[in-house]
């Protein structure tokens, strides 16, 4: 299987607390692997590790590395602007800068010095198009994004996201806010998607996982349990912890 | 409970004699200087006769006072709002950050007629500028920078971070994400302050007395090396130096009638602005 | 990432502190050159200030003296005039009137005072002087009375930002112990605000000090010791903007009014810092609290 990333030994601290512990595996590329697990065990830390958002925070520390494209991105010499560009994120709750439609698919394209009016108006195109939201918005590109929809938002953020082409995409609970029509709407995108991106997704929602992850990686307070194929956790999983956690939320 | 009635009464009664005597003030300006105020007025150039009866208008003194507040915000805005993005977006906390706060605060409890002072060291006599619009617009924009630094930095932090992380997730730098993000967000409020500065400094006397401002000139201001008149030292020249005080005296009314017109032009854009804001989030 | 704009951005950001040290320098380095031809002791401990007169003397002691006068009489009326206004307008004016009042006092606290100073001249002196048949109404009440009112919006709009946002939890327990609101008022809401009260008494205490054009027209012009309030004074900031418009560059005269003005910086700096030190601690203590 292709590899996209590899997590090697990884553990994260703030300050003095531990929130992840020696977490190790490797994320297959072009294919959706969902992480699960109970609140506050870390998969949102651990989300927000790779895309080096944790960086902001004075008291964050590390040990362990992330290897991605034979170079580990912790490190401080590999530039944090340039590992953005190919790790994408979508939050939990959408934030759309309050701007027009096309400014905000525009925007990462911008800042990375791309100026050509042709190929920015392609790209809004075409990211608007694999987030399913360019047949809604076509007509009113210039509109502001705040008068769209909580799930419309959702999607132009995963278009303002794929606009600079990255090769992951990190989406941490993006449906939690969501209505439930918005949500399978936004579960069909991810699925076209992944087709050209790796997807890692945080979710509180089995069904969720159950419904368009290939594969799964269960958390439990900051400790990788099990990962595998999605399957295979859901219906016969090696570990009890596992098993406890996923009969405890199918009731 | 009888004790509470007649606390309360008393309190009341004070607290709207002191309102009516702050009210007052308004409304013996508006009074007084009512009579004198016409077009004439507002535009023609000053002159005294030999009983040192004031005639004409205070055309110079009006261009005067939008030249050197005009400059003055031109040196102070663009360091002010840059300050301020400082304090918020690159160096927000720690022990640093203290120090630079509460510098900004005593800058601004500085006395403006030392101020005065050091334009007139710096400014006037070590850069040469003299006596000057450029001297006085200099000396008044440190006057406003520690409003704009505040302004501007209160305006920044109120602009929720989940837009902040949208942008650097998609790799913008710090300064990117300062100006083109977060800073349209907060520019509403930082005109707020930008206003605010300048309705200060319009009415400011002792920074620009031995920086640049004269009582009577013959003409308009036409260049910024030159002295020039304002509105709020024309006021205080009347009333200190003049031979024929009631003239004066009436004349001065005008004076602070435009003034506090000016000033209240400038709150009451300052409230449209906000509202603005609040339409906005 | 160290490029341009970043580099203008921080710079930008200890021009405050540039400036402050820059004003102290710029103040001493013009007042030092003073001693060559004044020791420093006549500087602060003489008793006559009157640079113009041959010899010249330069004590400042008179000019210290009216100047804690005023500011003392100042504080006298404004601080309880805009505990008072406060109270008034969180406790006993209707919701609509507040906000009224709270934009009628900024609006009134933008008035330039050098038009305080208008008013006071034209209006108070005369009264002073035909009603109450004062020696001359340009004195120490006039200036005080003028300089109140210019002082009073930014007190009243801090404690009543204080005290509409006290700890509600208390407020209640007093209430339900039987307390009405004037005596949680008294006993519970004003005790808790010891600490901000303080130092907002300090900050007014600093603008006061600082304060020019009002009692440089309305006080007189008298560089003498005050021995009554319905005596003309000169204070200390007065003092420069009186003279320093005739008085030419790198003279004594100058160097001396450089030195006020350090003076004046100094005691400003030091309120503000003691000002803003009492606000911290309280801070801490609210946090803890």
């Amino acid at each position: 299987m292709d590899v996209d990333l590899k997590i090697e030994n990884l553990s994260v601290y703030f300050g003095q607390k531990q929130i992840l512990d020696s977490i190790s595996f490797e994320i297959p590329a072009r294919s959706i692997t969902a992480i699960i697990g109970p609140s506050g065990c870390g998969k949102s830390t651990f989300l927000r590790t790779i895309n080096r958002m944790n960086d902001r925070f004075d008291d964050f520390s590390h040990k362990g590395s992330i290897i991605f494209d034979d170079k580990d991105i912790l490190s401080n010499d590999y530039p944090v602007e340039e590992l953005r560009k190919k790790i994408g994120m979508v939050f939990q709750k959408p934030n759309p800068f309050p701007k027009s439609i096309y400014e905000n698919v525009v925007f990462g394209l911008k800042i990375h010095g791309v100026k050509e009016r042709k190929i920015l108006d392609e790209t809004v195109k075409s990211s608007l198009e694999s987030a399913s939201l360019y047949d809604q918005v076509k007509d009113r590109l210039s509109m502001n994004a705040y008068k769209l929809s909580g799930g419309q938002q959702q999607r132009l953020c995963i278009a303002r996201a794929l606009a600079i082409k990255p090769k992951i995409l990190l989406l941490d609970e993006p449906t939690s806010a969501i209505d439930p029509l918005a949500t399978k709407q936004i579960e069909e995108v991810l699925e076209q998607i992944s087709k050209e991106i790796t997807i890692l997704i945080v979710t509180h929602n089995i069904q969720q996982a159950a419904r368009i992850a290939d594969y799964i990686a269960f958390f439990y307070m900051g400790k990788l349990v099990e990962f595998g194929k999605a399957e295979k956790i859901l219906n016969a999983p090696n570990e009890k912890l596992t098993d406890d956690y996923l009969t405890g939320m199918y009731g | 409970m009888f004790k509470q009635r007649i606390a309360f009464l008393s309190l009341s009664i004070f607290s709207i004699g002191i309102l009516f005597a702050i009210g007052s003030i308004f409304a013996l300006i508006l009074v007084n200087g009512l009579s004198v105020l016409n077009w004439n007025f507002l535009i023609s150039i000053t002159s005294f006769d030999f009983k040192g009866v004031p005639h004409g208008g205070i055309g110079p003194a009006i261009a005067g006072t939008f030249m050197v507040t005009g400059l003055g915000l031109v040196f102070a805005v663009p360091v002010g709002i840059l300050a301020g993005i400082y304090l918020s977006e690159y160096r927000s906390k720690g022990k640093i950050f203290n120090v630079l706060r509460m510098m900004v605060a005593n800058l601004a409890g500085v006395p403006s007629v030392v101020h005065g002072l050091f334009g007139l060291a710096v400014f006037a006599v070590l850069f040469k500028f003299g006596l000057s619009i450029l001297s006085s617009a200099l000396t008044l924009s440190i006057l406003a920078l520690p409003i704009i630094i505040m302004t501007t930095e209160n305006a920044m932090r109120d602009v929720p971070n989940d837009l902040r992380e949208a942008s650097y997730s998609l790799g913008a730098k710090k300064w990117q994400s300062a100006l083109l993000v977060v800073f349209p967000v907060a520019a509403s409020k930082i005109m707020t302050g930008v206003i605010l500065a300048s309705a200060r400094i319009a009415g400011e006397t002792a920074p620009i007395l031995f920086t640049g401002a004269t009582l009577y000139l013959a003409h308009y201001p036409t260049a910024i090396n030159q002295q020039f008149m304002a509105l709020p030292y024309m006021i205080y020249g009347l009333m200190t130096t003049s031979i024929n005080i009631s003239a004066s005296t009436h004349f001065a009314y005008g004076i602070a009638l435009v003034l506090i017109t000016l000033i209240a032009l400038m709150n009451i854009a300052i409230v449209i602005f906000r509202s603005k804001t609040r339409k906005n989030s | 990432m160290k490029n341009i704009i970043d580099r203008v951005i921080s710079v930008s950001g200890w021009v405050s502190i540039a400036i402050i040290v820059a004003i102290t320098f710029f103040l001493f380095y013009n007042w030092i050159p003073l001693f060559k031809t004044a020791s420093p002791i006549e500087f602060f401990f003489g008793t006559l200030w009157y640079p113009t007169a041959i010899p010249p003397f330069y004590g400042i002691l008179p000019l210290l003296d009216a100047t804690i006068w005023i500011s003392f009489l100042t504080i006298l009326i404004t601080f309880p005039s805009a505990f008072v206004l406060a109270i008034f307008i969180t406790h006993v004016a209707p919701k609509r009137l507040r906000y009224f009042l709270k934009i009628f006092l900024e609006i009134f606290s933008s008035v330039p005072s050098v038009i305080l100073g208008l008013i006071g001249l034209s209006i108070v002196a005369p009264y002073f002087q035909n009603v109450f048949n004062m020696d001359t109404g340009q004195n120490i009440l006039n200036a005080a009375i003028m300089l109140s009112l210019i002082t009073i919006p930014m007190p009243t709009s801090m404690m009543e930002d204080f005290i509409s946002a006290f700890s509600p939890e208390q407020k209640e327990g007093a209430q339900a112990l039987g307390a009405n609101e004037f005596e949680t008022l008294t006993k519970v809401v004003i005790p808790g605000l010891k600490g901000p009260f303080a130092s907002i008494a300090m900050l007014s205490l600093g603008r006061i000090f600082g304060e020019t054009m009002i009692v440089l027209m309305v006080a007189g012009n008298a560089a003498i010791f005050p021995s009554s309030i319905f005596q003309p004074a000169r204070v200390l900031s007065s003092t420069i903007a009186a003279e320093m418009g005739e008085t030419p560059v790198n003279t004594p005269h100058f160097y001396a009014l450089f030195g006020i003005g350090a003076v004046l910086f100094a005691m400003t700096f030091l309120i503000n810092l003691v000002g803003e030190v009492i606000r911290i601690r309280y801070e801490r203590q609210m946090m803890k609290g």
